[in-house]
């Protein structure tokens, strides 16, 4: 397939990612490499197959199920530790950027 | 087969067993790989940060512990290394990345709260590829780490700093996490026994998430008997992991390996990987000249010991690299938006939301973890999702079936090398992506399929550099691959 600047800008946009010109560079030359290789999937006849991986990835029986506990709501007891990681934080909240212009 | 590496520790049970006779104590044992860590790492740059404190600690109550005469719990005293992407409270967690710098770690992992449950002193947090991105471990923002064996060469990767650590004669265990063969390779590499446990057998809670579905904590060590010691510490259900598989067996593996010292494997089937043969098939010439030698000589070894050998066939495996890079991109792109500077991290501010978002994911990140995020984004875009996930996804089905259905006719293990080369020197590789991946080739099918499967030391080449012997189970068969493995390893 054509990797092209645009599309390369549509999927650093889709990421929130800036890329400098020497990685949009590098990408150009990489990326059809990389989809040359993804590419060799399309050999394999995968007709009969439905897509979904879960129960043939834990070798479990098709109709087993995900085991799941009680949603129970309880304070999460390291509140502070938390916050103590925020690059910024007012009254106990994460402060951010404003998020509109104006 | 001798394990390449010059590890001048006893092992791990060994060191357990002289802390409960009182010959030695967990604080001497500590005290020896905080000082060896901190006089000799920096050729090998293995470790980025002690956590001594909580080392001396941990040791501490062991010895006050073994003084009244309890026995202990099993590797209580060991010193151990883990991983910098596994979270240990109070402690920094970088994953080798800038984004994360100043964040400390609120809350232990589940494996990290099951060593300190053991009594097992953690001395430190282990140098990796950025995000566990990568295969030589030549990816972190703190710096490559060197391999013990020759520094000229890389350890492998992601988990490179554990390996090192334990090849360095620092510890004799250390934890990594294995996604496509971040644990097994870099053993391969460094002659190392690495173990990726059977998916959902041990926690992942507090385990930095790169690819959740392929992710699972590994240990590093230098005997086999080590590998099941350390695994049934870390093993068992966990309510914070919901991928926990309930029937994780709670084998006593060390009681089995014991009873089956020195018996011969007449009992066993091994099959040969027909697609990762380097004389036959696709994979001729891809194998290295020494690690395919050493293959055939393993060969030669299991019929020795009686085992039955036939050669086996999974035809999907030839798709596993592909169907890997689409699922664990796709996967890394959506559990890398949560480092975007507000929580957590290093902020790189700029006038609003987006913006800020942007600076701080493009300053933060490393080339290979954003060529990974752009990679993974592209896959789950709208117009390629079907083509390219949904074909992954149905690669990685048929793969698991076609391995179910070897081992459920009548073969107990698959045999193959863990790496298809030996190390390769610092820089080599760096140009070229596709080749970097590639070499993950024989690795990945254990991730995708969620079976076990452990590399253990198969010899050296004509440089003096370890070799590998990779074997593979099917689910929770982690006693057959113990018992095997224990066997080629005191064999000759």
């Amino acid at each position: 397939m054509q990797v092209t600047e645009e599309l390369i800008d549509h999927v650093a946009n889709l990421a929130r990612l800036e890329l400098t010109p020497e990685e949009k560079a590098a990408y150009l030359t990489e990326f059809p490499n990389i989809l040359n290789l993804v590419a060799q999937l399309n050999d394999l006849d995968t007709s009969e197959l439905p897509a979904s991986p879960v129960n043939w990835t834990s070798g479990l029986p098709d109709d087993a199920t995900s085991p799941t506990r009680p949603d129970n709501t309880e304070t999460y007891p390291k509140l502070a530790e938390c916050m103590a990681n925020a690059p910024e934080a007012e009254d106990g909240y994460f402060a951010v950027p404003k998020i509109l212009d104006n | 087969m001798s394990t390449a590496t010059a590890n001048p520790l006893l092992s791990a049970t060994q060191l357990s067993e002289k802390i409960q006779q009182g010959e030695t104590t967990a604080t001497q044992l500590t005290q020896a790989a905080l000082a060896a860590i901190k006089e000799k790492d920096g050729e090998y740059n293995s470790v980025l940060a002690t956590t001594e404190d909580l080392a001396l600690k941990t040791a501490d109550a062991v010895d006050a512990k073994a003084k009244t005469g309890d026995t202990l719990p099993l590797l209580a005293g060991v010193p151990i290394a883990v991983k910098d992407n596994i979270n240990v409270a109070g402690y920094a967690t970088t994953c080798a990345s800038k984004i994360l710098e100043g964040f400390a770690s609120p809350y232990n992992a589940t494996v990290v709260d099951k060593l300190l449950a053991n009594h097992m002193p953690i001395v430190g947090k282990t140098n990796l590829d950025e995000f566990a991105m990568g295969s030589s471990n030549e990816n972190s923002a703190y710096g490559p780490v060197k391999n013990p064996v020759n520094p000229e060469y890389v350890p492998g990767g992601s988990s490179g700093g554990s390996a090192a650590t334990v090849a360095a004669g620092f510890v004799a265990a250390s934890l990594g996490s294995d996604t496509g063969g971040s644990v097994r390779q870099p053993a391969s590499l460094c002659g190392l026994v690495g173990l990726k446990p059977t998916y959902g057998t041990v926690s992942r809670y507090g385990l930095v998430a790169f690819g959740s579905s392929l992710d699972q904590v590994s240990p590093f060590t230098t005997t086999v008997k080590d590998a099941a010691a350390v695994y049934q510490v870390i093993r068992g259900v966990d309510a914070n992991d919901a991928t926990m598989r309930p029937d994780t067996p709670t084998t006593d593996y060390l009681a089995e390996l014991a009873a089956m010292a020195g018996k011969d494997l007449s009992d066993v089937t091994i099959g040969v990987l027909q697609e990762l043969d380097g004389e036959h098939g696709q994979s001729k010439g891809a194998i290295a000249p020494d690690v395919q030698s050493a293959m055939t000589r393993a060969i030669e070894t299991f019929k020795s010991l009686g085992a039955t050998i036939k050669t086996v066939s999974i035809p999907s495996v030839a798709y596993a690299v592909p169907a890997y890079y689409i699922l664990a991109t796709a996967e890394a792109s959506s559990n890398l938006g949560r480092y975007d500077g507000i929580r957590y991290g290093a902020r790189k501010q700029a006038d609003t939301l987006h913006p800020t978002y942007k600076k701080t994911r493009s300053e933060g990140f490393g080339a290979e973890v954003k060529r990974r995020i752009m990679l993974g984004t592209f896959c789950l875009s709208a117009g390629y999702y079907d083509a390219f996930y949904g074909k992954a996804q149905q690669a990685r089905r048929l793969m698991t079936k076609e391995f179910v259905d070897t081992f459920g006719g009548g073969v107990d293990a698959i045999i193959c090398p863990t790496s298809p080369t030996t190390a390769f020197k610092l820089g080599e590789k760096c140009d070229d992506p596709v080749a970097m991946y590639l070499s993950d080739i024989a690795t990945i099918p254990a991730n995708l399929a969620g079976i076990p499967a452990m590399s253990i030391p198969n010899g050296t080449d004509a440089n003096g550099l370890p070799i590998g012997l990779q074997l593979l189970g099917t689910h929770l068969s982690e006693s057959t691959l113990f018992r095997i493995a224990q066997a080629y390893e005191q064999a000759d």
